[in-house]
């Protein structure tokens, strides 16, 4: 029969073989279903990879979709080495969205530039922060599950954001429709680069993984971290507090999902609605894993994904296939990749 | 591992070796749709496929493409400006939620035709296009206001905005102007297209007694709950009547292809010019489906009697007095509800029992 036998120990070899080598198996097997459908898999994944990145325009594209996922993923990445389950992204992005939204609406005019955005930055970070604080405090003081509160929290999130859009903050001038005033130019984050979407958030992101590395490698709260990840009970005995920890490692990784909240409606879509793309909540918590909770890899990861979201949505315009192929391919590559993973901490055996 | 590296091989030669197909490059004028659902939902998106289809069948210089399941938010505006790329000069959205990023993208390209459908911003080169579908509403609910016996009729809505409640007043005018005991029960799904939810709530109205089902949701699922109750029930968007000939009554129905084919036309001649269209059932663009095999002919002359008042401008529909559900005087006599107030109706008539939410 077969069966798995832990690893004792890696080779790098192999660290970069494993993830290759199911990339590859994912991206033939996507193949396959697209020859069932009778069209060409390899236009569909040129189309696919030039639509990401052949040109400077895809790219950027790219970057503004990977933007709001390096922002979550690295808050997510210094939870998940800890071993706590944060799924609540999708709601910290929103009430993040929600907090610093109330000053692109509320303030009143003629408030400048920088005031106004650097409202609407703290305004999402605590935003974010206090939705993942409240199931950490759960957590420590009482043992509820974070899986259920963080998930949970996240359908509040987006009915707290419905009653606001469709009561209060709706726009009188927008014949009912649920859509808040346009913000002001003072609270759009500035674009970065002419002719695209790229903004301020970029460089959110990009400091963002920087800092999460920083504290994981190099001080004293990120070995902690660590080592509560590795055995809580350990950790308990070092004198390490846990439940301190915990708290404040759920507000930095909300707060940066209420930053990537920020930073969507406030540098890409410039009002407040109920469509603000959370669901780059749930894509980072893949995209942490795929990183292997390293937050360089984290910067790869991301803007690999926001190419198959921005290149994804191009291949139907330009090789007519339905939107059902593009979530197959994407979700079968995922799958060869997650699920691969396990061969990097077990070994296949074989007995008779 | 060689032999799993070999095997590797073997199989993307297979899979590659696929011809590759090329594209020929034509001088049709190119139009690109957006959809919010699948092409075969089954309901909205499905209908201006539909419509699609007869502009592609009627216009032979015209060549269509359309994008399916396209976000509302940000992805949206990349998608138009991809089309754009690829040479489209013509680009429909058929939802509200494309709104803003149609409008963004239209200010950067003077030169490419943007349609938005049922929104209200336009620009120079961006209009917006609806039907009004009220005057269908109206019809159906005098089939049903006859057609009820037990004076409950249920109405599955999507969202509390104007066109919906258009949707629900108007019904509600047309079944009570025949049966005054009628009252009309709201459930909200909040989603256009969720199949689960308007099974639900279609069986929470069955299970108050409701006799006809209406629907302003996209999915055939209240339909199918209703066929199952032995009951009645009213379409939207499309024509279901080969799949439910004795369960629905009439169907609610979108024509899309009649605006499309006279935009592309306007564009082809030269002649567009951004406006707000809102067509009725005099341009065709809305209608009545197929009367259900149990409706009585007594029935059917009423409504295309009156169906004919509409056509010829003899029939308001929101004509006062009109009452709302709190029992105030919304509409004096003698007095019509304007264009401007139908598009920003945000109160029920009297006879409909629900409410919209945070008003």
């Amino acid at each position: 029969m077969i069966y798995f036998e832990k690893r004792e120990n890696i080779s790098a070899k192999l660290k970069v073989v494993i993830p290759v080598v199911s990339l590859i198996i994912g991206i033939l097997f996507g193949a396959l279903a697209i020859v069932v459908v009778g069209i060409n898999p390899y236009a569909v994944y040129k189309s696919l990879f030039v639509n990401a990145f052949g040109s400077w325009y895809a790219f950027s594209e790219t970057l503004v979709a990977a933007t709001p996922l390096m922002l979550i993923t690295a808050g997510l990445i210094l939870v998940f080495k800890m071993g706590i389950w944060n799924i609540g992204a999708y709601g910290q992005y929103i009430m993040g969205a929600i907090f610093s939204s109330y000053f692109a609406i509320f303030m009143p005019p003629g408030v400048s530039k920088p005031l106004m955005l650097t409202l609407m930055f703290a305004g999402g970070a605590i935003g974010g922060a206090i939705w993942a604080v409240i199931p950490a405090i759960l957590k420590v003081f009482w043992e509820v599950n974070e899986v259920i509160t963080t998930l949970l929290l996240n359908y509040i999130a987006l009915y707290v954001l419905k009653f606001l859009m469709y009561g209060p903050w709706k726009n009188p001038k927008s014949f009912g429709f649920p859509l808040s005033k346009p913000f002001p130019s003072s609270a759009q984050l500035p674009v970065l680069f002419e002719h695209t979407r790229i903004n301020l958030g970029l460089a959110f992101a990009l400091i963002s993984i920087i800092v999460i590395w920083f504290i994981i490698k190099k001080t004293n709260f990120g070995y902690e971290v660590r080592v509560i990840g590795n055995n809580p009970t350990t950790a308990k005995y070092a004198g390490i507090s846990v439940g301190k920890n915990i708290i404040i490692a759920m507000a930095i990784s909300g707060a940066l999902a209420g930053i990537a909240g920020m930073v969507q409606v406030s540098g890409i879509i410039h009002f407040l609605q109920v469509k603000i793309n959370a669901n780059y909540g749930y894509t980072s918590i893949i995209v942490a894993w795929i990183s292997y909770l390293n937050p360089a890899l984290c910067l790869l990861s991301s803007i690999l994904f926001g190419g198959l979201e921005s290149g994804g949505y191009s291949i139907q315009i330009s090789m007519r296939v339905s939107y059902g192929i593009v979530g197959l391919i994407e979700s079968i590559a995922l799958f060869s990749i997650v699920g691969a993973q396990i061969f990097l901490n077990y070994k296949l055996r074989w007995k008779k | 591992m060689k032999k799993f590296a070999s095997l590797i091989l073997v199989v993307s030669i297979v899979v590659f070796g696929v011809g590759y197909m090329s594209q020929a490059k034509s001088s049709k004028i190119k139009a690109a749709f957006l959809y919010v659902g699948p092409h075969n939902d089954g309901g909205w998106s499905q209908a201006h496929d539909e419509g699609r289809i007869y502009l592609q069948k009627h216009l032979p210089y015209v060549e269509t493409a359309y994008s399916e399941s396209v976000p509302e938010g940000a992805p949206c505006e990349k998608i138009i400006r991809d089309y754009i790329h690829k040479g489209y000069k013509v680009i429909f959205g058929t939802s509200f939620g494309f709104m803003d990023s149609m409008y963004n993208v239209a200010k950067d390209y003077p030169d490419v035709i943007f349609e938005h459908c049922s929104g209200y911003k336009t620009r120079k080169n961006m209009g917006t296009y609806f039907g009004r579908m009220y005057q269908a509403d109206y019809l159906s609910g005098l089939v049903a206001g006859m057609m009820t016996k037990t004076n409950y009729i249920g109405f599955v809505a999507p969202f509390p905005i104007p066109e919906v409640i258009r949707e629900i007043d108007s019904f509600t005018i047309g079944a009570r102007e025949v049966n005054p005991k009628v009252e009309v029960h709201v459930i909200w799904t909040n989603s256009w297209f969720n199949p689960v939810k308007e099974r639900s709530a279609a069986e929470t109205f069955i299970a108050n007694k409701a006799d006809i089902i209406a629907s302003g949701c996209d999915s055939p699922a209240s339909i199918e709950g209703a066929k199952k109750a032995h009951i009645f029930a009213i379409g939207y968007d499309r024509d279901n009547y080969a799949k439910f000939p004795n369960t629905l009554l009439t169907s609610r129905i979108w024509h899309w292809g009649v605006f499309y084919t006279k935009t592309l036309k306007e564009i082809h001649n030269g002649t567009w010019k951004s406006t707000q269209y809102w067509g009725g059932l005099k341009d065709g663009i809305v209608g009545l489906g197929k009367f259900g095999n149990k409706v009585p002919k007594k029935v059917r002359n009423y409504v295309l009697k009156r169906e004919k008042q509409i056509i010829d401008g003899k029939l308001k529909i929101f004509e006062g007095p009109i009452y709302s559900n709190k029992g105030k005087l919304m509409v004096k006599k003698g007095e019509e509800l304007s264009d401007k107030d139908k598009l920003s109706l945000q109160w029920f008539v009297k006879g409909v029992v629900g409410n919209i939410p945070n008003k």
